[in-house]
C-alpha cells in the first residue's frame, strides 16, 4: 500500500447515517408508497383485445382457405391491425394508471 | 421481501449507502446527496420483490445510486445552464467518527487536496475509484456495479490512480511522486 492508497482509504472511511429529517421524510414517501395500489386495466379489457385479435387471425385464415387473395382479405388485415393497435394503446393507457407514463415524460 | 424485511435492510445498510451518496454527489448542489439516497431507496423498494437478501444487497443498492446519479448530473448539467446552484458542503468527517482529524492541520490539508482531486475526476473513473476505496470492492464487484467487464474496470481504476497521482503531486508537492 502506497501513500496514495493510504490517503484515499483515510479519505473514504468516513461514513455518517443519513439526517433525521431526511429519514423521517423517507419514511413518509415509502409509507405512501406501501399504501398505493397500483390500478390496472380491467380484465375485461384484456379479454375483448384478445378476442378481436383472435377473430381476425381466424377471418384471415379462413377467407384465405376459400377464395384466396382478395379485397376483404385486406380487412380483414387491416382488422387485425387495429386490434394490434388497441392493444397498444391499452398498454400505455395502463401505464398511464399506475403512473409509470406521465404526459411529456417517461420515468 | 416483505416491507418489514425491507426496512430492516435498509438500516442495516442506511450509512454505507448515506456516505457513498455523499461520496458521489461531493461537489454537488447542496441537496443532491438526499435526493440521491432517498430516490435510491424508493427505486429499491418499487423493486424489493426482486431483491435476495442472501445475495449481494448491498451492491444491488450502489448499483442503483450510480444509475441515479448518473440521471442526476445529466439533469443538473441542463438546470445548471438555467439557474446555478450552490456546491455541497464540506463532507463532516468529524461527524464521521473522525475527531482528531480537524486537530491535524497537514492531514486535513491532504482530506481537502484528495477531496479536490476526486471531485475532478470524471465519472467513469470516479466512481470506480469511490467504491474501490470506500467499500473495499474488487474489480467484478465494482463490474457488477456499473456494468462493465473486468477488464475495462481494471484499466479505469489504473488510469484514475495514475490521474489522482498527478492531481495530487500539483497540490502537495513530493507526497505522492
Amino acid at each position: 500500500m502506497d501513500d496514495l492508497d493510504r490517503a484515499l482509504k483515510g479519505h473514504f472511511a468516513g461514513r455518517m447515517p443519513p439526517p433525521a429529517e431526511l429519514k423521517l421524510a423517507l419514511r413518509a414517501k415509502l409509507n405512501a408508497a406501501a399504501a398505493a395500489k397500483t390500478p390496472s386495466a380491467p380484465r375485461w379489457m384484456w379479454m375483448v383485445v384478445a378476442f378481436e385479435f383472435a377473430l381476425s387471425v381466424a377471418i384471415l385464415f379462413a377467407l384465405w382457405m376459400l377464395f384466396g387473395q382478395s379485397l376483404i382479405v385486406y380487412v380483414a388485415v387491416s382488422f387485425a391491425g387495429m386490434s394490434l393497435f388497441s392493444a397498444v394503446v391499452l398498454v400505455g393507457v395502463t401505464q398511464f394508471m399506475q403512473g409509470k407514463v406521465q404526459l411529456g415524460r417517461v420515468n | 421481501m416483505l416491507v418489514k424485511d425491507f426496512e430492516r435492510l435498509i438500516s442495516e445498510y442506511e450509512k454505507d449507502l448515506y456516505s457513498f451518496c455523499c461520496y458521489l454527489a461531493a461537489g454537488a448542489a447542496s441537496d443532491m446527496a438526499g435526493d440521491l439516497y432517498q430516490d435510491t431507496v424508493l427505486a429499491a423498494f418499487e423493486m424489493r420483490g426482486r431483491i435476495n437478501p442472501d445475495g449481494n444487497p448491498k451492491s444491488l443498492l450502489f448499483s442503483i445510486a450510480v444509475g441515479k446519479w448518473k440521471n442526476a448530473r445529466r439533469k443538473a448539467v441542463r438546470r445548471q445552464a438555467i439557474a446555478p446552484q450552490q456546491p455541497l458542503e464540506e463532507f463532516d468527517y468529524a461527524a464521521a467518527g473522525r475527531e482528531n482529524v480537524e486537530a491535524d492541520v497537514q492531514a486535513r490539508a491532504t482530506q481537502e487536496a484528495v477531496q479536490a482531486a476526486v471531485n475532478s475526476l470524471e465519472d467513469k473513473f470516479r466512481i470506480p475509484l469511490i467504491l474501490h476505496y470506500f467499500d473495499d470492492m474488487g474489480l467484478e464487484a465494482i463490474g457488477g456495479v456499473m456494468g462493465l467487464p473486468k477488464g475495462t474496470v481494471k484499466s479505469r481504476l489504473h488510469k484514475a490512480r495514475a490521474l489522482m497521482k498527478v492531481l495530487l503531486a500539483k497540490e502537495t508537492e513530493g507526497l505522492y511522486g
